[in-house]
């Protein structure tokens, strides 16, 4: 089946909506800012959406008020993309239309928050959020905001989430579940992944500098992004841009280290060009996950150079702009390179400067204009959960 | 889609094994199973199953929700020659570890906010789908997936396309744990429960088979399938809303059960009635 992304937005950040995000790219302006989240002592930098900190919240939709929320409202707020999905539902009936949403923190700081004015180990009322307090909420909340009535889910497997929404649309879609499939990923700041990841030690008190030979860890970051998928409109055949492949793996090796070996990551992406009926020589470009962690950098970029040559493959992270985004890094960073596509203009990696000997391909360090025509995008999570996108523009 | 049922496995609402809630639900749909001594429910350990698949060491760390679900998988795999290494997975939790959650909350509500790194890669949501495949050495995709109150039908949803799609078999794992005091006043689950389906695509007389297909309407509350809930676990608990289509498959009853998957559709999903049953 020719599966199409019909719309996109992304917000990080860097910025709100798709071309605050290019420029962002092109103009070389992080999006990080020192720690201040909260009450957190941590001593780093993090990619915090300011629109998120001082969000409205009308009354009729306060059982709802989370900033994870608030980070779906506003991404969906970007570039006509509510417009977007009316226009299918009222084209094929809004229970024809599927939602399924990457996260990994859903609404935890809301819950974070509950906990610090607990009572008697009760919540104050205000807290008393059924559809927050679950990982579902934003997927829910997501359906609610664009009265979306068909099947809505949410896929939470850390940060391969809101890439692996890919590949599940693309199966509903084929077996004829639903006519469309609103995709995305929304994950937000929040006390226990900076101290979760603070723990595990891999958090960096710098900016992040990815496949750098001194990067010392990553940076969090928040961010929702989202597509609109569709199988190829006869009546529009060139529109949109293709979802060639998808490939999907487990390491099977630990909780929180990659497989040394990459083999789980590899196996994601060759199914993904098998999917994608494409040679490793056509990909264009590629989008790594790439989070300045010491492990996966060297593992992926080395997994990268056994399949891809650099003659043809250019290959960069973006997490330098935008920070770790976690269950929202997936649709970020796919969409990252599916906008390369329409603007011929590949990103280099923010915060590279000095690349690790170890590794044995040159990572992109400085933006280039290019044409590209393949993309893919790696996102690979703790539990060893990996997931490959490749996207193509439609000739 | 119709899907054969290669292997079922459950703990939860008195039954430690598959089997054992076969031996309690009568081949006549219209009596009804009663706990008397001779075959009244085991009482379940409250610490949880022990699946021996998990590595003695990874067991002790292992939290209740992981065991749980990791029990039942094991349990859908004594049933067949399908290997659990060869096999994708979906794993399903309407509320998540909500242990580990309070952990977390309490922890990062101190000033030191120190968190135990174990604890905080166990806390994602796919951490039964690392341990089961880290535990069985499987790179099979694996998914997890949540949906709330529609969890049990969007796990069935998900696996099945899968298993449509890609002609191949795919385990389902459901389980949701009971949820600590600070959540009552949002949301309560009472009762530990976790069920594991293996499905292979197509129908093989051999096996008993289910059929899934998608409605375009939300089902009335009063479904018939639903009537037929013998277990004490409360309808709170998302991976319970399992229990129906287990009845269906336990007693051979081919009703039609219909879940809402969201706010405007359904799927229906039934035991296949040209299927013959060996159990």
């Amino acid at each position: 089946m020719d599966i199409r992304i019909h719309a996109h937005t992304l917000t990080t950040a860097a910025g709100l909506g798709n071309s605050a995000n290019r420029e962002a790219l092109r103009g070389g302006d992080s999006g990080l800012t020192r720690n201040d989240f909260e009450d957190s002592p941590l001593d780093t930098w993090i990619g915090r959406v300011g629109a998120a900190d001082d969000y409205q919240w009308a009354e009729n939709e306060i059982n709802w008020r989370s900033r994870n929320n608030a980070l779906a409202a506003i991404g969906l707020a970007q570039d006509d993309f509510s417009a977007s999905v009316a226009q299918l539902s009222s084209e094929f009936g809004s229970n024809r239309i599927g939602v399924v949403i990457g996260t990994s923190t859903s609404s935890i700081g809301r819950t974070e928050h509950g906990y610090r004015l607990l009572v008697d180990d009760t919540m104050p009322d205000e807290f008393h959020q059924p559809m927050v307090h679950n990982p579902h909420s934003p997927a829910a909340y997501i359906a609610h905001l664009l009265s979306i009535d068909g099947p809505q889910m949410t896929i939470s497997t850390a940060c391969s989430s809101s890439a692996k929404v890919f590949a599940t649309a693309s199966r509903w879609l084929e077996a004829g579940v639903v006519d469309a499939v609103l995709v995305g990923g929304v994950d937000s700041l929040c006390l226990s992944v900076l101290h979760g990841f603070h723990a595990l030690e891999l958090i960096a008190a710098e900016r992040c500098r990815p496949f750098d030979a001194a990067r010392k860890g990553i940076n969090i970051g928040e961010a929702a992004g989202f597509a609109l998928l569709r199988p190829a409109d006869p009546q529009s055949p060139a529109a949109g841009i293709r979802l060639s492949g998808y490939g999907e793996s487990s390491d099977a090796y630990h909780m929180s280290h990659p497989h040394p070996d990459g083999a789980g990551a590899e196996s994601a992406m060759r199914q993904a060009l098998t999917g994608a009926q494409l040679e490793p020589e056509q990909i264009d470009y590629i989008n790594f996950h790439g989070t300045a962690s010491r492990a996966n950098d060297t593992i992926e970029a080395n997994v990268v150079s056994r399949l891809f040559s650099p003659n043809h493959t250019r290959a960069s992270s973006t997490k330098g702009w935008t920070g770790h985004t976690l269950g929202a890094a997936g649709v970020v960073e796919l969409l990252i390179a599916v906008d390369a596509i329409g603007s011929g203009f590949i990103p280099g990696t923010k915060g590279l400067t000095e690349l690790d000997p170890e590794i044995n391909f040159p990572v992109q360090q400085d933006s280039e204009e290019g044409e590209l025509r393949h993309v893919m995008s790696n996102s690979f999570g703790f539990g060893g959960n990996n997931c490959v996108i490749i996207c193509s523009a439609v000739s | 889609m119709i899907f054969a049922i290669e292997g079922v496995g459950v703990w939860g609402a008195g039954y430690a094994h598959w089997n054992e809630l076969l031996q309690r639900h009568p081949r006549e749909p219209a009596r009804v199973a009663s706990a008397d001594a001779d075959t009244g429910p085991s009482a379940l350990p409250a610490s949880g199953p022990k699946p021996e698949i998990i590595p003695a060491r990874e067991r002790r760390r292992a939290p209740l929700a992981v065991k749980l679900a990791v029990e039942v998988a094991s349990q859908a795999f004594e049933q067949t020659d399908i290997a659990a290494s060869d096999t994708a997975c979906v794993f399903a939790s309407g509320m998540g570890d909500t242990s580990i959650t309070d952990h977390m909350c309490r922890a990062v509500a101190t000033a030191d906010k120190l968190l135990s790194p174990t604890k905080f890669h166990n806390s994602v949501h796919n951490a039964a789908a690392g341990y089961w495949s880290i535990s069985t050495g499987c790179m099979m995709p694996a998914n997890s997936i949540s949906a709330f109150n529609y969890t049990a039908a969007l796990a069935l949803l998900e696996a099945g396309t899968q298993c449509q799609v890609q002609q191949r078999p795919i385990l389902l794992v459901l389980f949701d744990t009971s949820t600590p005091a600070t959540f009552a006043g949002s949301m309560t689950v009472d009762e530990d429960f976790a069920a594991a389906l293996l499905l292979s695509p197509g129908r093989d007389d051999s096996r008993p088979a289910i059929e899934i297909n998608m409605n375009g309407d939300e089902p009335t509350p009063s479904s018939k399938g639903q009537k037929r809930d013998l277990s004490k676990v409360t309808t709170a608990n998302p991976a319970a809303q399992l229990l129906p289509l287990l009845h269906c498959i336990a007693t051979q009853t081919t009703e039609p059960i219909s879940l809402p998957v969201g706010t405007g559709s359904s799927l229906t999903v039934q035991l296949s009635s040209s299927a013959r049953t060996k159990r």
